[in-house]
């Protein structure tokens, strides 16, 4: 799909014979009729496109609403989706054995300059999952009040969820269990100013079991 | 006229080899600076004309011009020789810096000149360009105390990062240029100067 520069008359929307016109995000679209194919077959490689846009979409969409605060800066001209999926897709992906995963280490939720409070740690303890971080700030991008966003991923409905938030400051944030969940396998956080102008980017947060 | 055209498809023209060191020396200098920036929009604001993102491209034009060495496309940058601040405020002579774990500590001597005032300030910056992080002292360091002391970030225990020394007037309108302390490898690893 091809997009194009005002001409004298500036751009145009509706159907004008086979031609649409329309306009997304401020971007002047003409775009052709579809034309259907239905017994369409595809080559390996579109089909291993295919696997891994699915693969990367599927995990990423039930946080989109959070993507819009981790990726808000790249929303101009593209969705929250698009711009992590853009972010994850070389990054966070990985092949074995002719099969597609994701990185769970590499996943980014989030890209800014904000720093990270450090010493991010988890652990399990009886009450749930404690989250907790370093609180000093050291005078350079980061304050008292920073947003911290926790997401974490339950292997048993091999879904993403995000319990809450907590700020800087508080230094821990403990996710409570729900019994009819399965274990938690991985948990990440980020930061967003209290703004909403600058985020940092995401870490990845190692669960340690301390029931034993 | 063209109004058409495909973003997916690469120019053919090739870009010259003037335009590539350029635009390398660019890329290096934005990625060691744009986590300053703060610091910057700060100690660059009067060669900005008050202006924070003038200062920002001041501080930039001065590292690409002086900060960098090698030949494209092994350019890189030479950290003594970036300026994080600058000015016409007399600096101070470092005497020594101890690193004990995530303790910096300075000593420093300044000499006597119509232009510099007891209450001026001494700031330390550490920074890790790897990490993308930076520090700097909490509590305020004045020019005849001769001692400065900071905490580390945590996330240098296991990092490498720079240290830069600057002085600012108490008004915080006047800036000397910034002295290269160093660089050191967090109290995980060994030290190397």
């Amino acid at each position: 799909m091809g997009t194009f520069k005002k001409g004298i008359n500036g751009s145009f929307s509706g159907k004008t014979g086979s031609i649409i016109g329309s306009k997304w995000k401020s971007i002047p679209y003409m775009k052709g009729l579809p034309r259907l194919k239905k017994h369409a077959t595809f080559s390996e490689a579109q089909l291993k496109q295919q696997e891994k846009f699915k693969l990367l979409l599927d995990f990423l969409m039930p946080i989109h609403r959070l993507l819009a605060i981790g990726f808000r800066q790249y929303l101009n001209r593209q969705t929250q989706l698009n711009a992590a999926m853009k972010g994850n897709y070389d990054l966070a992906l990985y092949e074995e054995e002719g099969k597609t995963y994701v990185n769970f280490r590499k996943v980014q939720f989030s890209q800014g300059v904000l720093f990270t409070p450090g010493n991010e740690q988890a652990k399990y303890t009886p009450e749930g999952i404690e989250v907790s971080w370093h609180t000093k700030t050291y005078g350079v991008r980061g304050d008292n009040d920073d947003q911290v966003y926790i997401v974490f991923y339950q292997e048993d409905e091999a879904r993403l969820y995000m319990p809450g938030s907590a700020i800087r400051s508080d230094g821990h944030y403990l996710i409570k269990i729900d019994k009819q969940w399965g274990p938690i396998q991985h948990v990440w956080l980020f930061l967003c100013s209290t703004r909403g102008k600058e985020v940092s980017r995401t870490v990845y947060v190692p669960i340690t079991d301390s029931r034993q | 006229m063209e109004y058409f055209y495909d973003g997916t498809k690469p120019k053919k023209k090739e870009k010259s080899h003037g335009k590539l060191v350029v635009q390398q020396r660019m890329r290096l200098a934005m990625g060691f600076l744009h986590p300053l920036r703060p610091i910057i929009a700060e100690t660059w604001l009067l060669q900005g004309d008050g202006n924070k993102s003038k200062a920002f491209g001041r501080a930039l034009k001065k590292l690409m011009q002086d900060g960098i060495e090698g030949q494209y496309p092994e350019q890189y940058i030479l950290p003594d020789r970036v300026a994080i601040s600058l000015g016409l405020l007399p600096g101070v002579t470092i005497e020594e810096v101890a690193i004990s774990e995530q303790l910096v500590e300075v000593y420093f001597s300044s000499n006597e000149n119509p232009l510099s005032r007891n209450t001026d300030e001494v700031v330390l910056i550490a920074y890790s360009p790897e990490l993308q992080m930076a520090g700097k002292n909490e509590r305020t360091y004045y020019r005849k105390e001769e001692y400065l002391a900071m905490e580390l970030p945590v996330h240098f225990a296991d990092g490498f990062f720079h240290l830069y020394l600057y002085v600012r007037s108490a008004k915080g309108n006047q800036y000397s240029k910034s002295i290269y302390l160093g660089g050191f490898e967090g109290y995980r690893g060994s030290n190397r100067q």
